[in-house]
């Protein structure tokens, strides 16, 4: 293991700090940080965009969010939030482990 | 009222920790300022005496600065003999890789130099806050208290949470209604590296939903998102506010600002472990 506490770098890199953390920021496992493929996440998000199109609900768009790409995150006005909470444990099957409504411009 | 059933009231059970507490003699209390262990510090005042109580506040990154303040406080208000030490749990990989256990590996660390500040100081027991609830959850850092020897006699009584928080505030501790406040770690999904930076991050992010007065909550760290849950009567006054949570969050790091649609459901990240059944329950 190299390096000190390690804070990101921004730089992919195999170097372990003490603590167990990448020092790029990642798992400390070696998982990166994208967490599994991008077909598999693609897939996963175009299922709950056809979902949440046969519930009509309006949305601007669904991105596997997170280390570990578990976190589907929905880009849609704050009224959507109590239908999406409806539809947590559906969009949940489709392989997400958490539902959220994305924060920030445009969201 | 039978006989049987005046065993389980509240005052029974408190009658119940009192005499646990005089068997014990002397205590040294592992005192994070939260619910539980500001009960049991002030009753072992009330049992012991203050020349046979210390209160020991274990101190590291992942202990949350605001839980600290309260810590102090009711130390100072309720004449509960305080003191601190530093705990390196960050340094120890096993604790930082996070894994489901982690809690085993910090309370190792806590309970091993608590251990050695109470035989310093003459006390004979090392006491925790476990409550009756926590018997039935996933509780690693259980099993490490047991490991060192240390008694829960809140758990050893019979004393719920609920029953707890009644007591505190019959007893007038300001406490009785606190949020539960584990530490920041927990913030930090299982197998996502626990580091000082990221600690920092929830801390902050945490601090800017408390300043917007959210009462209940929980800032999940997830490498370059954070997912913000909030209690389930609060998710529309945080959907409203998504523009300013956004910046504040994006200013202490993150990339992404996410809020989690279901709300804060404590021990959210346990779901799907097992039970860890834990000796010592009354």
């Amino acid at each position: 293991m190299t390096g000190g506490a390690g804070e990101s770098g921004g730089r992919s890199t195999d170097r372990v700090a003490p603590n167990g953390e990448s020092v790029d920021g990642g798992l400390a496992d070696g998982r990166s940080v994208n967490g599994g493929s991008e077909d598999g996440a693609r897939a996963r998000t175009h299922a709950v965009e056809r979902l949440l199109a046969r519930h009509g609900i309006e949305f601007a768009g669904v991105k596997a969010a997170g280390h570990a790409g578990d976190i589907a995150a929905v880009t849609a006005s704050a009224a959507s939030r109590a239908r999406l909470e409806d539809l947590a444990s559906e969009i949940k099957a489709l392989g997400f482990k958490y539902v959220a409504l994305e924060l920030g411009p445009g969201a | 009222m039978t006989d049987e059933s005046s065993h389980h009231t509240p005052a029974a059970k408190y009658a119940v920790l009192t005499e646990i507490l005089r068997e014990c003699g002397s205590v040294c209390i592992g005192y994070s300022g939260g619910v539980d262990s500001v009960f049991l510090s002030v009753a072992a005042v009330d049992v012991l005496g203050r020349e046979r109580v210390l209160a020991v506040t274990g101190r590291s990154a992942a202990y949350p600065g605001v839980q600290h303040r309260t810590a102090v406080d009711c130390a100072r208000r309720f004449g509960i003999p305080h003191e601190e030490l530093e705990t390196d749990e960050l340094s120890d990989p096993n604790y930082a890789a996070n894994p489901s256990d982690r809690c085993y590996f910090c309370k190792t660390e806590l309970w091993t130099k608590l251990g050695e500040f109470a035989r310093e100081r003459g006390l004979a027991v090392v006491l925790d806050g476990s409550n009756a609830d926590d018997a039935g959850d996933w509780r690693p850092g259980l099993l490490a208290a047991r490991e060192q020897g240390v008694r829960s006699p809140l758990l050893e009584a019979g004393l719920t949470k609920a029953e707890i928080r009644a007591l505190s505030k019959r007893r007038g501790l300001p406490t009785w209604d606190q949020p539960a406040a584990p530490c920041l770690s927990s913030r930090l999904p299982y197998g996502l590296a626990v580091t000082p930076r990221r600690l920092r991050q929830v801390e902050a992010a945490e601090a800017a939903l408390r300043r917007r007065g959210f009462r209940e909550f929980r800032v999940r760290h997830h490498g370059d998102a954070a997912r913000i849950e909030v209690a389930p009567a609060e998710l529309d006054r945080a959907a409203a506010a998504a523009g300013p949570l956004w910046r504040e969050l994006r200013e202490v790091g993150f990339g992404r600002v996410l809020l989690d649609v279901e709300g804060y459901r404590r021990g959210a990240l346990n779901e799907g472990l097992p039970v860890m059944r834990v000796e010592g329950a009354a």
